[in-house]
Parts: C-alpha cells; sequence; structure tokens
C-alpha cells in the first residue's frame, strides 16, 4: 500500500498549506475584480453623497427649521421665516467674536431699535462696554422663551467691579457703598443691602405698632413698654370698639362675624390696599410707577380720608367737657376720655384734610364768621360804620365781634396744630402781618415704591405672610425692632424706622434650594438672578436723562419671500451691503 | 492599525499632541464659559475657532479617500496618512462638540452635522479598536489565510483535487457530483481514466509562474471505500464547496470529526491517508470560513464609515457658509 501512503504534498497534508501552494491556487487576475464588500461601499457612499445634497436642498427650501438653532421667542415669532428681518449677512449678531466690532454691532442693533426704543443704562456707562442688544437677548431658544431674562454675567460683568467699568472724570461723585460693592449674584455675601431701604425719607409721624392692637388700646403700661407713648399722651378709658366708627366706615372695617362692640382690629389691608381700590382713590396721588405696574404689585398710596379719617376726625375745637377731669366726654357713655376717642363717630365739625397755612386760616376764619352771622342773623342789619382811626379804636379797648372771631380762629388754629402734629412735622409760616403762629404741616414723603432700583410685585408673594417681610410694623416686635434700630441709628420714634426687611429676608426664599441651618426645613428654590429684580433699560432705578439708542429702519430692506426667492433676496442683500463684508472684519 | 507595540513612539507623539490641543481647547472654553455666564456657541471665539479645527481636520480625514485612490500621490506614507487620521479625527471629537455647544444646538442640519460626525467618529473607533486585535487572531486562527475574495475560488480547486483523489482511489458510491459542482469556474477540471491523476494550478516558481501539471500516480481503487466515496460526495464535498454557508454538519469540528472517525472504522486502514486529506480540506475550509468571519467584521464597519463620512462632508460644505452667513 505504498503507493497510497505516499500521495503528493501538493495538496496540503499538514493544517497550514505553505505560501507556494496557496499562491498557486489564487487567480493571477483576481485584483481585477471589485470585491462585493468595495462595490457594496462605493453605492452606499454615493447614496449618501445623495441623501446629504438632499437634505442640504430641503434645508434650502425650509430654512426655518434646518438652520435657525430654535423657534424665536413669541413676540418675534412673525419674523419666523424671514432671518434677515434680525440678521446682517455675514454680520455677527452679538459681541463675542472675533469679527465683532462697532459696525457690525450697529448694524445687528439696527435690526432691533426700529421697534424697541429703550434708553440707555447709565451716563457713566462705557459704550464700548455696552453690548448689542443680540448679546444679551439671544434669542432662537424656544417660543416660551423670555429673551429678557439674561444671564447674571452680563450685569456682574460690570457691577463686580464698578469703579472699572465707568467714565470716571474729576468732578465724577465716589461711589455709594451699595454700588461699590462686589455685585456677584443675589445673597448676603455678593449683594448689597438694599440702598433705598438706608433710611426712612418720609416725614410722617406714625406707630403701626399702636395700630395694629385691638381697639387701638395700649393702657399706661403697654405704652411705656413700648416706648410709643409721648408724656403728653395719656392713655385711654377704654379701647375703640366698631360702634365708635362712624357708620359709613364700619363695613370697611367691621369684620363678617364680628360683634360692633368688639374692639376695632385693624390689619395691613385696612390701608394698605393693592389695586382693587384705585377708583375710589384719587389716581393723581399715585405715582407713575405704581400705576404701570400690574394690578396689585405695589400698595396704593394711604390717603387720609379713606384710610385715616374714620378714627381721625380732625377736629378744629375742643369737644364738651364730661367732667371736672378736662377729659372729653365719651359720646356713648359720657364718661371722660381722650380727645381722639370722644370724637371718633361724633358729629364734630372738622377741619379739611391737606390745607395750607392761608387756607387753613381762611377756612376757620370763614367758619366762624359764618358761624356767628348764623347765631346772630340781626348782624347782616347792622349799618356799615366808617373805618374808625387807629388811635380811637385803641382808645375804645372794647372787645368786637372781630376779636372774637380771631380769639376763636386762634384757638382752633392751636386746637388744629396739635391735630396735626400728631402724625406730621410741622413748619411755621408768616401770613402778611398776623403774628399768629400759623403753621404748614411738611410733605409726608412716605414712598410710593420702597424699593427704587428694583421692582417687587406683592401679588406674586400672596402667598407669603405680611409678617414675613414687615414683623417690625407688628405690636409685639415694634418696641423691639425700635429698641435694636435706636442703638444703631439713634432713631427717636417708631416711624423713623424702615419696616421692610431687607436682603436677608428676600434671600430666605430667592436663592438656590437648601437646608435651612437653624429649622432644618429645605428652603430657597424662588428665582435669584439679577433681572428677577432689577432692570437694565428702563427699571434700572436710575432717573432717565439719557437719550433713547434708537436707529433708523434700514432704507434698502427688500420685501422677503419664501423659499427660492428668499435665497435670491439674501444674496441680493449680501452683494448690496458691503459695509458689513467680511472683507472689512 | 495597531496603536503601541513597535509604533509607539510614533503614537506617543500623536497622543500628547492631540491631548495637549484638547486640553488647551477644553480650558479656553472654560474661561469663555465662565465671563459669558452661558455656554458658548459656535460664534464665540473659541467655539469659532474649534470649529475651524475641527472643519480643516474633517477636511483632511476626507482626504484619505482620494490618497488611496490615487497611489500615485507621494505625499507622507500610507502609514502616516492613517495615523494621523486616526489621531486627528480623535481629536476633532471634543473640538467639534466645544464647537456645538456641547451639542445642545438647535436646527436640524446642525443636528444632523452633528449626529453624522459622531456616527463616523464612534464607527471609526470601532474600527480601530477591531483592528487591535483581529489580524492577530487571523494570523493565528487562519494559517491557511488566503485572498478573500479568493476563497471560494481556492475552495473549489482544493476540492476538485481532492474529488480526483477519491475518484481515483475509492470505489464508486453510486454517488456523483451533481452538475452544479461538476464544473467549478476558474478551475480546469480534468480528469484522466489511467492510472494517474492530473492536477492543475497556477504556480510561481523562482519567479516565473504559470499553469503546471503533477501527477498522482494511481494504482489500484482500494476496495471497500464505496461508502467513503459515497460520504465525500454527500457531505463533504458540498461543504468543501459553500463552507459553513450551506449549512453541513462538517462545518463543526466536532460533527466532521465524528463523520470522519466513523469513516475511519468502516474505510479499510490504505484509505487512512485519504481520509486524513479529507480532514485537512474540511479544517482549510473551516479556516476559510472563519477567515470570512473575520474579515467581515474587520471591514464591515467601512460600509458605515465611509458613506456616512461623504455625507458628512456634504453637510459640512453647506453648514460653513450658513453659519458665517446668520452669524
Amino acid at each position: 500500500m505504498a503507493p497510497h501512503d505516499t500521495p503528493s504534498r501538493s495538496a496540503g497534508t499538514g493544517s497550514r498549506p505553505s505560501t507556494r501552494e496557496q499562491a498557486s491556487r489564487i487567480e493571477r487576475d483576481y485584483y481585477r475584480r471589485r470585491s462585493p464588500l468595495a462595490g457594496v461601499r462605493r453605492w452606499l457612499g454615493l447614496a449618501a453623497v445623495l441623501a446629504g445634497g438632499g437634505w442640504c436642498a430641503w434645508a434650502a427650501v425650509d430654512a426655518r427649521r434646518h438652520v435657525a438653532p430654535g423657534p424665536v421667542t413669541a413676540v418675534h415669532a412673525t419674523w419666523e421665516r424671514d432671518c434677515n428681518a434680525c440678521h446682517v449677512p455675514f454680520s455677527p449678531i452679538v459681541d463675542a467674536t472675533f469679527w465683532s466690532n462697532e459696525q457690525s454691532r450697529a448694524a445687528g442693533d439696527s435690526k432691533c431699535l426700529p421697534c424697541h426704543r429703550v434708553a440707555g443704562h447709565h451716563p457713566r456707562e462705557r459704550a464700548a462696554e455696552v453690548g448689542s442688544c443680540g448679546s444679551c437677548h439671544s434669542d432662537h431658544r424656544g417660543r416660551a422663551a423670555d429673551i429678557t431674562r439674561v444671564a447674571d454675567r452680563t450685569c456682574t460683568a460690570c457691577h463686580a467691579d464698578l469703579a472699572s467699568h465707568r467714565l470716571a472724570a474729576a468732578d465724577t461723585p465716589p461711589l455709594s457703598t451699595e454700588a461699590a460693592w462686589r455685585i456677584e449674584g443675589f445673597d448676603n455675601e455678593r449683594h448689597p443691602p438694599f440702598a433705598s431701604l438706608r433710611e426712612d425719607p418720609g416725614t410722617l409721624i406714625f406707630t403701626h405698632g399702636r395700630h395694629m392692637l385691638p381697639g387701638q388700646y395700649l393702657g399706661a403700661t403697654a405704652l411705656a413698654a413700648a416706648s410709643t407713648a409721648t408724656a403728653d399722651q395719656p392713655p385711654r378709658s377704654r379701647p375703640l370698639a366698631y360702634a365708635d366708627l362712624p357708620v359709613a366706615d364700619r363695613a370697611r372695617y367691621l369684620p363678617p362675624g364680628t360683634s360692633l362692640d368688639a374692639p376695632v382690629q385693624l390689619s395691613c389691608a385696612s390701608c394698605h390696599e393693592f389695586g382693587t381700590a384705585l377708583t375710589e382713590i384719587d389716581v393723581r396721588q399715585v405715582g407713575g410707577r405704581v400705576a404701570a405696574a400690574s394690578p396689585g404689585a405695589y400698595a396704593l398710596p394711604v390717603d387720609f380720608q379713606r384710610h385715616c379719617a374714620a378714627c381721625h376726625p380732625l377736629p378744629y375745637e375742643g369737644l364738651p367737657m364730661a367732667d371736672t377731669t378736662g377729659r372729653p366726654a365719651d359720646p356713648r357713655t359720657g364718661d371722660g376720655v381722650d380727645a381722639v376717642l370722644a370724637s371718633v363717630g361724633a358729629d364734630v365739625a372738622v377741619v379739611p384734610h391737606g390745607l395750607d397755612a392761608a387756607a387753613l386760616r381762611r377756612f376757620l376764619e370763614q367758619t366762624y364768621l359764618a358761624r356767628g352771622v348764623t347765631a346772630d342773623p340781626a348782624l347782616l342789619l347792622e349799618p356799615v360804620v366808617p373805618r374808625p382811626l387807629p388811635a380811637a379804636a385803641t382808645a375804645s379797648g372794647a372787645p368786637t365781634r372781630g376779636t372774637a372771631i380771631r380769639d376763636k380762629v386762634d384757638g382752633a388754629r392751636r386746637f388744629v396744630r396739635g391735630q396735626c402734629a400728631k402724625c406730621h412735622a410741622l413748619e411755621d409760616v408768616a401770613l402778611g402781618d398776623d403774628r399768629a403762629a400759623w403753621f404748614r404741616a411738611l410733605p409726608s414723603r412716605v414712598p410710593d415704591v420702597w424699593l427704587t432700583k428694583a421692582r417687587f410685585d406683592h401679588q406674586a408673594h400672596r402667598q407669603v405672610d405680611c409678617r414675613a417681610c414687615h414683623e417690625a410694623a407688628y405690636p409685639e416686635r415694634a418696641a423691639e425692632a425700635l429698641e435694636a434700630a435706636r442703638a444703631g441709628q439713634g432713631l427717636s420714634v417708631e416711624s423713623d424706622l424702615v419696616l421692610i426687611a431687607g436682603r436677608e429676608s428676600c434671600v430666605e426664599c430667592h436663592a438656590p434650594p437648601h437646608q435651612d441651618a437653624e429649622t432644618g426645613r429645605e428652603v430657597g428654590g424662588a428665582r435669584h438672578d439679577c433681572v428677577e429684580c432689577h432692570g437694565y433699560h428702563d427699571r434700572g432705578g436710575h432717573a432717565s436723562p439719557w437719550p433713547l439708542r434708537s436707529v433708523t429702519a434700514d432704507p434698502t430692506a427688500r420685501p422677503r419671500g419664501e423659499g427660492l426667492a428668499a435665497l435670491r433676496s439674501r444674496l441680493l442683500d449680501f452683494l448690496s451691503t458691503p459695509s458689513v463684508g467680511p472683507a472689512e472684519h | 492599525m495597531i496603536v503601541g507595540g513597535s509604533t509607539w513612539h510614533r503614537d506617543r507623539r500623536w497622543i500628547v499632541g492631540t491631548a495637549l490641543v484638547a486640553v488647551l481647547a477644553v480650558a479656553a472654553y472654560v474661561v469663555e464659559w465662565r465671563d459669558l455666564g452661558r455656554l458658548p456657541g459656535g460664534s464665540s471665539r473659541t467655539g469659532f475657532v474649534c470649529g475651524v479645527i475641527g472643519g480643516l481636520i474633517i477636511l483632511f480625514e476626507l482626504l484619505l479617500w482620494p490618497r488611496r485612490r490615487v497611489r500615485s500621490w507621494r505625499v507622507g506614507s500610507a502609514q502616516s496618512w492613517l495615523r494621523a487620521h486616526v489621531w486627528l479625527g480623535l481629536l476633532a471629537v471634543p473640538l467639534v462638540i466645544l464647537h456645538a455647544r456641547l451639542l445642545f444646538i438647535g436646527g436640524w442640519l446642525n443636528i444632523a452635522l452633528a449626529v453624522l460626525f459622531l456616527v463616523v467618529i464612534a464607527s471609526g473607533i470601532w474600527g480601530l479598536a477591531l483592528q487591535q486585535f483581529l489580524p492577530r487572531m487571523l494570523l493565528e486562527q487562519v494559517p491557511a489565510e488566503t485572498i478573500r475574495e479568493q476563497i471560494d475560488h481556492v475552495a473549489a480547486v482544493q476540492c476538485h483535487d481532492l474529488e480526483r483523489l477519491v475518484r481515483a482511489l475509492c470505489e464508486p458510491g453510486g454517488v456523483h457530483a451533481s452538475d452544479g459542482h461538476a464544473d467549478e469556474q476558474g478551475v480546469e477540471a480534468a480528469f484522466d481514466e489511467g492510472d494517474h491523476a492530473v492536477v492543475t494550478g497556477y504556480r510561481s516558481l523562482t519567479g516565473i509562474q504559470g499553469r503546471v501539471l503533477e501527477s498522482v500516480p494511481v494504482y489500484d481503487r482500494i476496495p471497500g471505500t464505496a461508502a467513503l466515496s459515497r460520504r465525500f460526495f454527500t457531505d463533504i464535498r458540498p461543504y468543501l464547496l459553500q463552507g459553513a454557508a450551506g449549512g453541513s454538519r462538517m462545518a463543526s469540528p466536532v460533527d466532521a470529526r465524528r463523520v470522519l472517525s466513523s469513516l475511519s472504522e468502516i474505510a479499510p486502514a490504505e484509505a487512512g491517508d485519504l481520509i486524513e486529506r479529507i480532514a485537512a480540506a474540511c479544517e482549510t475550509r473551516r479556516q476559510f470560513d472563519l477567515q470570512a468571519r473575520i474579515h467581515g467584521w474587520l471591514h464591515g464597519w467601512l460600509l458605515v464609515h465611509v458613506p456616512l463620512s461623504f455625507a458628512l462632508g456634504v453637510l459640512l460644505a453647506v453648514h460653513v457658509p450658513l453659519a458665517l452667513w446668520y452669524w
């Protein structure tokens, strides 16, 4: 069987045939035939190129979805399909590019300013540091995007070091403590205390703590404890009840289901009304900022007639005495009470609120003259006598009716002065040759809006208890707050105290979510970016003597179309707009 | 391309350079991010530079295709091109991501561009990873490796060699090769009824190539090999021609061993050498199957990588002017 044992090794008996054997079995022209894999790859490549080209053609037709990085905000939706309504070809719409310059900024802003006439931010801002519109208000972030809610960095870029970012001249005043703060965010470390709450600019003498007490009744001990009583202010004999109020005012103050004999309990809303009472208040008293704000954002100004007169009717002469104590009679019980309590709800003659000195004298003279004539109509029948010589008049020395009226007026003046001085700082006024100490109340100057450099919306905070931000206005904390303020600021009365909690109160909620160190509760989470409270163009808190930024509309603008027409239009625009071409950049 | 090994010193330069540029780009991006207060986009200073460099890299990557097609180009060696292709492609990833605002982008064209880029890069990384071990696996597990496109041809030649031996040495088993298998493409089959088998093929000997004849002396048919012949034509021959794709149980080494063992038991001892040759042929065919599979893995990713690269180039060519237009 030897022949069978020795077959040629050409067929390969081992597991690995020799290279020569392998080569001998390969077709010599195998490389001329394309491998199936290469063929598939070629066809797939061709298909991919065609698909890419097709996609690009589709993009040219439907540029809105393909080219735009996202839908524009709702207020710009009208121009969604007209890219050139906002863009200038080959000109950056933002500043932070290599090709941004004054020309590109002006070109970009020229698309915005015809519609958005906005004021500058500050007279000492550096023009080179003022960004283009698109740099802060980046669009294409969706229909619901608020492009006015700009990043903090756009503000802190300057306010973190304001001294280095403002125009300085020899007469440039130094920065305030607050402005010099390194503002990099909103918390107790990176944001200054609110400058507008630094002090109360008002001259009104008012005690929130007393008015928040039931019946407005403090009693001698409580008065002393609260340090709000004055030496000439004796305690009353009883609390003020709803029944004491004029009938017309009871409905406004009396809570549903409360007895008329219950002590009057004022709340914040008794005097601080939001929006709904606008028609009942003289709108001329409402500052422009309050009137322009959304309803409920700010409290309407406190109006004497609406909010004070029910309890403070301003009588101009004393009331009948109740007994020998020299105190007026309680209109219900006849007991002696203080003058205010006695006058509440009583049918007493009152002086109108808000008169100046001359008007007050005229009012009182006319009132007493009319009262005298009414009491003695025969006066009207007396003949007019020649004016006596001064010496004769002096010689007679007998009191005349005029003297009596002047005495009455003088008494009423003193009485009214006492009434006014309860709430107002007074200033003496000379009225011609009248030697009497006439006076006028200084303007109360109570701000309609306290946070002048920011905006606040009470309506947005309606779920928050008033006490959270105005705790010092409540009687239990008033004395404590006053003592603390006195120690630090030398305040004399509670009305000098700003009763609005500042930054420390805000940051409890307007901060990233965190755990309160004391209570362990999860707090924070409300927005705390700059534009949550501050505005740049018109709400920055600065007066606005600055010119509006404006640019005339592009006169060469062509009507826009869709698809190829739009493409042609853009091409023509580009070719005819050499000033913003890339070559100049 | 194998990363590391004997070419580690070259790769190291690329790795250091790539990492350095990537770190610089990320640092510049972070600084600008902090200054702007928002993610810098493609028009920002860093984003723009990253975009320009990334675009140029993509352009260079695409040049690999004409470089391979036009072999007359003498701009660097193929190995250098491939190494640059790999490392620059990897460098493009951070650059393009930074340019694309960390992929927080909008616009279908931009999104398509980013997706295409990432898929191309992912397929390239996949291919690079496969190249790290599949060639070695091929070398170790496929000693009979041949040119992928010639597998069927070589298998057919081998099958015909063996078929002639079987016809010469074995008694007819009553089964003949089907007509479809009788004339394999590219094989000149000739069977001499004389006392020798003629095997044809191409040989290269000392630089001279050509078709040669080789004779295998044949004496007598081995008695008792009808079953062997029958099994050869029914099971083994189809497998040798079609491989595992034919569904033959011979594709399994265990089953093949079992079949050949049973043949050894029933065939006379004189047929042992023939059975050994059959076993070797089956083993070679199995290696061809394995080679085809490995080859598929080794080159299949190019079916994704190359076509999508072309599409990427098209979209990039549109993206650049559009992005500058609506800056």
